[in-house]
């Protein structure tokens, strides 16, 4: 049987990430990895995030190991709770792109109408 | 620019439906827009302009891209001929104006008029 962290390690795809930035108290091995993950693929956060990134990852690291035992409510709440904190610390999609942004950037990833035509359709334009 | 007398009955009907097209829109700011410049400019200018708005909206062209109506065939042989120019910006996106030069000349090979607000649709009306 795996280790207490190791299932959620492996859920959440983390590798080994070590990040600048470190937790203000002393985190368990999910927390740190939580910690050390969103600071690296997160490169707007600063020294003066350290408390509420510690926060995140304590928070986070709830939610990974909640099951059915704790309850909806709980389970609810702690969910809430890392919502929270992760929009104060932008790193949700809402809280960091203005949504027209947001929006652009999901249609200019998606090919247009003409590409699409063009690509269903087998000519020879020369 | 194009005259009014040298236009083909199939570019009428392509003008004439693209205007109808971008009054039927629910943006009553381009269907006013639209209406003045009917008085203003009369009709060849303004369905020509309704012929490149709906082109570009329903094609979702790129600022740089030029509408079939914008291009003869002889300009979209020349864009092909230079090929595509990638972005340097890493994306590898095509800036060039190849998509729409191989539109107009298969619009023109099929035989609709380079001025139809939806060449896609007018194609899937053909099969």
């Amino acid at each position: 049987m795996k280790p207490a962290g190791q299932k959620h390690l492996h859920a959440i795809g983390a590798t080994d990430t070590r990040s600048a930035l470190s937790p203000v108290v002393r985190l368990n091995q999910l927390e740190r990895t939580i910690f050390n993950l969103t600071a690296t693929r997160n490169p707007h956060l600063r020294p003066a995030d350290v408390v509420m990134l510690t926060a995140y990852a304590r928070a986070a690291a709830r939610v990974l190991r909640a099951d059915k035992l704790d309850g909806d409510a709980m389970i609810e709440k702690r969910t809430r709770t890392m919502a929270l904190l992760a929009r104060s610390l932008r790193l949700t999609v809402q809280s960091a792109v203005d949504p027209k942004s947001a929006g652009r950037r999901r249609r200019d990833a998606q090919p247009s109408p003409l590409d699409e035509f063009l690509a269903s359709e087998d000519d020879d334009d020369q | 620019m194009i005259n009014e007398p040298e236009l083909s009955e199939a570019d009428r009907a392509a003008l004439q439906l693209a205007l109808d097209q971008t009054l039927a829109e629910d943006d009553q700011g381009r269907v006013e827009q639209v209406k003045s410049k009917l008085r203003d400019d009369g009709w060849l200018a303004t369905a020509s302009f309704c012929a490149y708005h709906r082109q570009v909206k329903l094609l979702h062209l790129a600022p740089w891209q030029k509408p079939p109506c914008w291009l003869s065939i002889e300009e979209a042989d020349a864009i092909l001929a230079d090929g595509p120019h990638t972005a340097m910006d890493g994306s590898g996106k095509d800036i060039s104006n190849c998509a729409p030069a191989q539109l107009a000349k298969r619009m023109s090979r099929a035989g609709i008029s380079q001025f139809h607000p939806d060449p896609i649709a007018a194609f899937a009306a053909k099969r």
